[in-house]
C-alpha cells in the first residue's frame, strides 16, 4: 500500500503545479473591469454600453478591445434602441477599415445620423491631394524611383495619415509600410538615372540604351506584387474599371458584407442569452448565476 | 264500343283506384285524411309522377291535376266529410277500376268511378275559370285519367245525385247549391252535347264565384303538343253559337287565373274587345306591375308570354284600349317613379318587348319606344323579345335608376335603404328562376360600381352595393366566371368594388381555402389583379386555360434543371455563368406573370448561355511591366534615343514602329510614351501620339503613359490621345485636376487590359445580365435605361475595349427593377416596412464602392422586397418565404466571393417565383 500512496502523491505533485500553471501570455482583465463585469444586469442595458466605452479608452490593446466589442453588442441586443451608438462605437475601435465601413454602414441603417459625419471624418484625414501624391509616389517607385515617396512621407499629413491608417486600415498601412521601406533605397536606375540611354566611352562611344535597364528602370516584382502595387494606387485613386473583369480583378472578387443587425452578434461571436459576466465562468446565461 | 285503354292514373300510379274517389286516387284511407296527410299524399304522388320517364307529358299533367282535384276535395273539411261518408258506404267499396274489366265487358262505369268523376269535374272546371275551351279539354282529359269512356260521359252529368248530398264545390262563401244542379236532365241515354254540359255547369260556376285553388299549370307547349291519348279523344267542336262565355267582369289575382284570363282575351274574339275585358287587362298589367316578381317562374314567364300575345291581339284590332295601357307603362316607367321599381322594370320590359315585336304596328312600336326613351331605357337588341330576359334587363335598369336617384337625393336614403333590400329580394328570386342566372345582377353591380356618391350617399352606396352582392349564389359557375372576367381586366371593374366582391363571395363561400390570399384591395390592378386571378382560380379548381399551364410546366422544368447545377462553382466565371442561368429562370417567370406568353416562349427557346473563350490578341504579363526587356528586343529604342535630335530620323522610325504588328518590348513602349508626351519636336510628338493610338490595347504602351505622365497638361492633342486609348473623358489640359484624371484613367484602362487578358467571362455575363434584367421592365423604363449613359461619366467614345463593355451596366436596369418592385410593394406591404427597408438599402449603397456591388446592391433589394410582396399576396406561404430569406442569408454570408453571393441571390429568386406563380410544391 505504500508504494502505492507514496507514488500516487508523487505524481500529484507532479501534476499539481501543471494544473495551477497559469500560460505566461495569457492577458486577464484588470480588477476594476472584472468587478464592473460582475455587476451588469441585463435590465441595465446601459451600463454595458458605457462599460463598454470605458474598456476601450482604457485598455486599447486586443483583449480590451474584444471586451469592449461583446459590450456594445450586448448592449444593443438588449435595447435596440442602443443599435446605432454601438454600431458606432464599434466602429471606432475596429481595425478593419472594411469592417468599419460596415459598421457606420448598419449605423445608417438603424437611423443614425452620425455615420455621414464620420465618414467624412475618416476622409478628411488624408485628403484627396495627400491621396493623389502617395498614389503618384507608388508609381514612380515602380520605376525604381522612391524620392517622391520619401519626400510625400516626410509631411505632417502623411505622417498622420499613416497613423490613422494602422488603426483604420491596416492592410494599406502595411502595404506603404513595405513601399517605405523599398523607397529607402530607391534613387532610379543607378546606371541611367532612369534616362534610359548613357553615354558610352572607348568602343562604345556615343549614346546607347542603358545596359542595366534596357531602357525600362523599374524594381523587380513578381506579377502578384505587381498587381498589389497598382491595387495600392487605385485604392489611394478611387479607382473604378469600367469592365467586371477588372473589377474582379482590382477587389479580387471580394464579397460583400451584408447589413443585418443579426449579424453583429454573429461576427463577435456574442451570445444573447449569455449576459452575465463572472470571472469564473466568463458570459453566461443568467440562470446560471 | 270503345276498347278501355289503360288510365294515365294507373299508368303513373299503379296503385291508384278512382273507383274510390279522391281517397283512392290519393291512396289514404278515409279515417286517415286529415289535411296533412292529404298533403304528404299529394307529395307522394307527385314525387312518383316526377320520377317516372313520362313525367312531362300531357298524361302526366293531366294525373297531376286529378291529384290536385282529389287532395282539395279532402282538403276542405265539409267536402272531406262528404266524401268520406259516400265512399265509406259498403256500395262505395266494390273495387271497379277501369283497367280490371274484361275487354269485352261494356257495363256502365260503377257508380263510385263516376260520382268521383263528376265531383272531379266540378273542381276541374271551377279551377280552370269557368267552362271554357281549356275546361273542355280537360274534362276530357280528367275522364282519361279516370278511365271515364267518351262515350260515357253523358253519364256523369245523367246520373242522379247519390243518396248522401254531394259534397260542395269547395267555396268560401256559398251554400251548396251545386247540389240543386248538379246533372243536366235528360232521358236520353245517349251522347249529350257538351253544349248541355256547358250549360248546366256554367250555372254552377256562376252560381258559385270563383274558387282559390292554386296548383302548378303545365306549360303550354305542353299543352299544345297532345298525347296520342289525347288526340284520339278530340271533344266536339262547338258550334259559333255556343260561345257563350261568361263575360269577364272580375279581375284575377293568382297567376292560374290570370293566364286563364289572359288567354282569354288573347282568344277571345269578340269578347275581348269589351270595355270590361280592356278593364280587366289594364287591371291585370297594374297588379302585374307591383306583382310579378313573386310569381313562379315559370308562371312569370308564362304570363308574360301570353300578355304579350293579349296585348298584341289588341295591337292588331285596333283596341283603342291599348292606348291606355301604353299610357300606364309611361306612368309606371316614368323616371319619377324610381322608387317603384317592380312597375318600372315591368313597364320598361313590356315597351321593351313590344318595341322589338315583329307583330306590332309601327305605331305602337314607336309608342313604346318613346316610352323607353322617356324612361332612359333604350331597348337592347338582343334578348328584347324575350320575357325573362326583357325582365331581366328592365330589373337592372330600374334598380340602377333607383340607386341613381338616391345618389342625386331625389329620393331619401331612409327610404332607399328598404326599397333596395326589397330589391335585391326580389333580383334573387328572379335569378333562381329555371335555369338560374345572375349575370344580369353581376351587370348591375358593374354599373353600381361606376356610380359616384357624394360623401353623404357614399356608405349608403358602398352597403348597395354589398347587397347587391349577397343576391348571388356564388356557387354558380357563369358568377364565378364573371368574377374571373374582373380579374382579368382592370377596366372591367375598378379595384375598389373588385374589393368589396371578392369580401362579399368569401362570406359566402367559406370552403375556400386561404381566404386572405384572395382578397382584393383598392389598389389590385395590373399584374397583381392578374395574380389574384390566378390565386382563385386555383381556388375554384377552374383552371388555368392550357397554353398557360403548358408555360408554366416548362418553367418549373428549366427551374429544376437550373437550380440543379453543380454546387459548388470554383470560379469567378462558373459563378457568374450561373447567375447568367438563374436570371434568365427569372426573367422567364417575370414574362409569365405579365401573362407575356410569347416573350416567355422566345426565352425558352434560347440557347443556355455560356461564355465563348476570346483569346486575346495580345498577353503581356505583369512582370515584364518594370523589369528590364531583352536588349535584342528593344533594338528599336536603342536607335530611336540614339537618334538625338534628328526630328526626322525619330518620325521615320516611329513610322517603321508604327508598320510593326506589335510592339517588342517594355522599352519600346516607354520610349514611345517618351516622345508622345515630352518629344522636344511637335513632329515627333504628333507622330509619336499617333503609333500610341495604333498600339492602345497593348497593356505595355498604357503603362508606360501612366509611368511616365507629366504632372500637368500641356496640350490638347496630349490630353485627346489619353482621352483616346482611355475611352474616358479629361479636364482641360490646364485644369488642376487633369493630371489625376488622367492617371486614372490611365490606371482604369490597364487594369481593364490585363483583366480582358484573363477573361472576357465577366463582361459577358455583365452583359447578359443587364439584357435580361431589362427585359423585366416596363417598356418605358427599359427606354430610359437605354438612355442612360454607360459605364462611367467620363467613359466617351466606343473602342475595341468599350465594345467589352455591357451597353448599359447590369447595375443600371437593376436598380430600375428595385424601384418598380418597390413601387409594387407599395400595395401590399406596410409602409412602415418599406420605409425601413429604404434607409437600409441607402446604408448598402454606401458600401458598394464599385459597378458590380452596384449590381449586387440593388438585386439584393430587388430580392428582398419581392420576398415582402410574396408574403403580402401568398399569406400562406409566410413561413415559407421567411426559411427563405433566412436560408438565403446564411448563404450569402458564408459566400467566399462577391460573384458567389450574387448567384445565390439570383437562385434564391427562382424559389421566391415559383411561391409567387403558386408552383413551390413542385420545386
Amino acid at each position: 500500500m505504500k508504494p502505492i500512496i507514496a507514488s500516487t502523491l508523487a505524481l500529484l505533485f507532479l501534476v499539481a503545479p501543471l494544473i495551477a500553471r497559469q500560460p505566461a501570455d495569457q492577458p486577464t482583465l484588470p480588477n476594476w473591469v472584472a468587478a464592473r463585469l460582475a455587476q451588469l444586469s441585463p435590465d441595465r442595458p446601459m451600463e454595458y454600453f458605457e462599460l463598454g466605452e470605458e474598456v476601450s479608452y482604457e485598455l486599447p490593446g486586443p483583449l480590451g478591445r474584444s471586451t469592449a466589442q461583446s459590450l456594445f453588442v450586448l448592449a444593443y441586443l438588449l435595447d435596440d434602441r442602443l443599435g446605432p451608438h454601438a454600431c458606432l462605437a464599434l466602429a471606432d475601435v475596429t481595425t478593419s477599415a472594411e469592417e468599419r465601413q460596415w459598421l457606420l454602414a448598419m449605423a445608417q441603417s438603424m437611423g443614425s445620423s452620425q455615420a455621414d459625419s464620420r465618414t467624412r471624418l475618416d476622409r478628411s484625414i488624408a485628403d484627396e491631394d495627400l491621396r493623389n501624391r502617395l498614389a503618384d509616389a507608388i508609381r514612380v517607385l515602380r520605376a525604381e524611383d522612391g524620392r517622391l515617396l520619401r519626400e510625400v512621407l516626410s509631411t505632417e499629413p502623411a505622417a498622420q495619415f499613416i497613423t490613422h491608417l494602422k488603426q483604420s486600415d491596416p492592410v494599406l498601412s502595411s502595404a506603404l509600410a513595405q513601399a517605405s521601406a523599398a523607397a529607402q533605397s530607391a534613387n532610379g536606375c543607378p546606371r541611367c538615372r532612369n534616362r534610359r540611354i548613357v553615354s558610352g566611352s572607348g568602343a562604345r562611344a556615343g549614346r546607347s540604351i542603358c545596359p542595366r535597364c534596357i531602357g525600362n528602370p523599374g524594381l523587380a516584382l513578381s506579377e502578384r506584387d505587381m498587381l498589389d502595387s497598382l491595387r495600392v494606387e487605385a485604392q489611394l485613386r478611387d479607382a473604378e474599371p469600367a469592365t467586371w473583369s477588372a473589377t474582379l480583378v482590382l477587389t479580387k472578387d471580394r464579397p460583400l458584407r451584408d447589413i443585418r443587425a443579426d449579424d453583429l452578434a454573429r461576427t463577435y461571436s456574442v451570445d444573447q442569452s449569455r449576459t452575465i459576466w463572472s470571472a469564473e465562468l466568463g458570459w453566461h446565461a443568467p440562470k446560471s448565476d | 264500343m270503345s276498347q278501355p285503354h289503360e288510365s294515365p292514373l294507373r299508368r303513373f300510379l299503379p296503385d291508384a283506384d278512382p273507383a274510390t274517389g279522391p281517397f283512392g286516387v290519393l291512396g289514404v284511407a278515409p279515417d286517415q285524411c286529415e289535411p296533412e296527410a292529404v298533403l304528404a299524399a299529394l307529395k307522394r304522388a307527385l314525387d312518383r309522377i316526377a320520377r317516372h320517364p313520362e313525367a312531362r307529358t300531357p298524361d302526366a299533367e293531366e294525373v297531376r291535376l286529378a291529384l290536385h282535384v282529389a287532395a282539395a276535395q279532402l282538403m276542405d273539411a265539409e267536402t272531406r266529410a262528404a266524401m268520406i261518408a259516400m265512399w265509406s258506404a259498403p256500395s262505395a267499396q266494390q273495387p271497379t277500376t277501369a283497367t280490371s274489366q274484361s275487354p269485352q265487358a261494356a257495363s256502365p262505369r260503377p257508380k263510385p268511378t263516376l260520382e268521383a268523376f263528376r265531383l272531379a269535374c266540378f273542381e276541374m272546371i271551377a279551377h280552370s275559370g269557368g267552362w271554357n275551351a281549356r275546361s273542355r279539354l280537360r274534362v276530357m282529359a280528367l275522364a282519361d285519367v279516370f278511365g271515364i269512356n267518351p262515350d260515357e260521359l253523358h253519364l256523369v252529368f245523367q246520373s242522379p245525385p247519390p243518396a248522401a248530398p254531394a259534397p260542395p264545390v269547395r267555396l268560401a262563401t256559398r251554400a251548396p247549391v251545386v247540389a240543386q244542379a248538379s246533372a243536366p236532365q235528360t232521358d236520353k241515354p245517349k251522347r249529350i252535347s257538351f253544349t248541355t254540359i256547358a250549360l248546366v255547369v256554367l250555372n254552377i260556376v256562376a252560381a258559385v264565384g270563383l274558387v282559390r285553388v292554386i296548383w302548378p299549370s303545365p306549360h303550354e307547349s305542353s299543352r299544345t303538343t297532345k298525347s296520342p291519348q289525347a288526340r284520339e279523344i278530340q271533344p266536339r267542336p262547338v258550334s259559333e253559337s255556343a260561345g257563350t262565355i261568361a263575360p269577364i267582369t272580375t279581375v284575377p289575382r293568382e297567376s292560374r287565373e290570370i293566364l286563364a284570363v289572359l288567354r282569354q282575351l288573347r282568344d277571345g274574339g269578340a269578347a275581348s274587345r269589351d270595355a270590361a275585358a280592356s278593364d280587366v287587362l289594364l287591371a291585370i298589367d297594374a297588379n302585374l306591375a307591383d306583382t310579378w316578381t313573386d310569381l313562379p317562374g315559370r308562371d312569370a314567364i308564362l304570363i308574360t308570354q301570353t300578355f304579350d300575345e293579349a296585348v298584341d291581339r289588341m295591337d292588331a284590332s285596333a283596341n283603342p284600349a291599348l292606348e291606355q295601357l301604353l299610357q300606364q307603362w309611361s306612368n309606371h316607367a316614368s323616371p319619377t317613379n324610381a322608387a317603384r321599381f317592380r312597375q318600372r322594370a315591368w313597364a320598361i320590359a313590356a315597351a321593351a318587348r313590344l318595341a322589338q315585336s315583329n307583330h306590332a304596328l309601327t305605331n305602337s312600336k314607336e309608342r313604346a319606344q318613346s316610352i323607353l326613351r322617356a324612361a332612359g331605357a333604350e331597348p337592347s337588341d338582343e334578348g328584347a323579345t324575350d320575357p325573362r330576359a326583357s325582365l331581366e334587363s328592365a330589373m337592372r335598369s330600374a334598380g340602377v335608376d333607383l340607386t341613381s336617384a338616391m345618389i342625386n337625393h331625389e329620393i331619401e336614403p331612409a327610404d332607399y335603404e328598404p326599397i333596395w333590400r326589397q330589391w335585391c329580394a326580389d333580383a334573387a328570386r328572379i335569378a333562381r328562376w329555371d335555369p338560374p342566372n345572375y349575370e344580369w345582377i353581376l351587370l348591375t353591380y358593374e354599373d353600381l360600381a361606376h356610380l359616384e356618391a357624394g360623401r353623404s350617399t357614399a356608405t349608403i352606396l358602398d352597403s348597395a352595393r354589398t347587397l347587391t352582392l349577397d343576391a348571388v349564389d356564388w356557387r354558380d359557375r357563369p358568377a364565378l366566371l364573371r368574377l374571373l372576367h374582373w380579374l382579368s381586366d382592370d377596366e372591367a371593374l375598378p379595384a375598389p368594388a373588385l374589393a368589396t366582391a371578392t369580401i362579399a363571395i368569401l362570406r359566402q363561400r367559406t370552403d375556400l381555402a386561404a381566404p386572405g390570399e384572395l382578397i382584393a384591395t383598392d389598389s389590385t390592378v395590373g399584374p397583381n389583379r392578374k395574380a389574384l386571378r390566378e390565386r382563385w382560380n386555383r381556388a375554384l379548381n377552374i383552371g388555368l386555360d392550357e397554353p398557360r399551364q403548358r408555360d408554366r410546366d416548362e418553367w418549373i422544368g428549366l427551374a429544376q434543371r437550373t437550380l440543379e447545377q453543380p454546387e459548388s462553382p470554383n470560379s469567378t466565371s462558373q459563378w457568374l455563368t450561373m447567375t447568367v442561368h438563374a436570371a434568365r429562370v427569372n426573367t422567364i417567370a417575370h414574362r409569365l406573370w405579365q401573362q407575356d406568353s410569347t416573350s416567355a416562349q422566345s426565352l425558352f427557346r434560347e440557347t443556355p448561355w455560356q461564355p465563348e473563350f476570346v483569346k486575346p490578341a495580345l498577353e503581356v504579363s505583369p512582370v515584364v511591366l518594370t523589369r528590364p526587356s531583352d536588349e535584342q528586343l528593344a533594338e528599336w529604342s536603342q536607335r530611336f534615343l540614339i537618334a538625338g535630335n534628328d526630328a526626322n530620323e525619330r518620325v521615320t522610325l516611329l513610322q517603321e514602329l508604327r508598320r510593326r504588328e506589335q510592339l517588342r518590348s517594355q522599352t519600346d513602349a516607354d520610349v514611345l510614351a517618351d516622345a508622345a508626351y515630352y518629344d522636344t519636336s511637335i513632329q515627333v510628338r504628333q507622330s509619336a501620339q499617333q503609333v500610341v493610338r495604333v498600339f492602345a490595347s497593348d497593356l505595355r504602351v498604357l503603362y508606360a503613359l501612366l509611368e511616365s505622365l507629366p504632372r500637368t497638361g500641356r496640350t490638347d492633342a496630349e490630353s485627346e490621345m489619353i482621352e483616346g486609348v482611355t475611352d474616358r473623358r479629361l479636364p482641360p489640359p490646364r485644369h488642376p485636376d487633369w493630371h489625376d484624371r488622367a492617371a486614372s484613367a490611365l490606371l482604369n484602362r490597364a487594369f481593364e487590359l490585363y483583366a480582358r487578358q484573363l477573361s472576357t467571362a465577366p463582361d459577358q455575363a455583365a452583359s447578359e445580365l443587364s439584357r435580361l434584367y431589362t427585359m423585366q421592365l416596363s417598356d418605358s423604363d427599359s427606354s430610359a435605361v437605354s438612355d442612360e449613359q454607360g459605364a462611367a461619366p467620363d467613359v466617351i467614345a466606343p473602342t475595341e475595349m468599350s465594345l467589352l463593355m455591357a451597353a448599359i451596366p447590369p447595375y443600371a436596369p437593376a436598380e430600375r427593377l428595385e424601384r418598380d418592385l418597390r413601387r409594387e410593394a407599395t400595395i401590399v406591404v406596410r409602409s412602415d416596412e418599406l420605409l425601413a427597408h429604404d434607409d437600409l438599402q441607402s446604408a448598402r449603397r454606401r458600401l458598394a464602392t464599385n459597378e458590380i456591388e452596384r449590381f449586387a446592391v440593388a438585386q439584393l433589394s430587388c430580392y428582398e422586397l419581392m420576398s415582402m410582396i410574396v408574403k403580402g399576396e401568398r399569406s400562406s406561404q409566410v413561413a415559407r418565404v421567411s426559411a427563405l430569406e433566412s436560408q438565403t442569408a446564411d448563404a450569402r454570408r458564408n459566400a467566399a466571393t462577391l460573384t458567389e453571393q450574387i448567384a445565390r441571390t439570383e437562385a434564391a429568386m427562382i424559389r421566391l417565383w415559383s411561391i409567387r406563380l403558386g408552383l413551390e410544391d413542385r420545386l
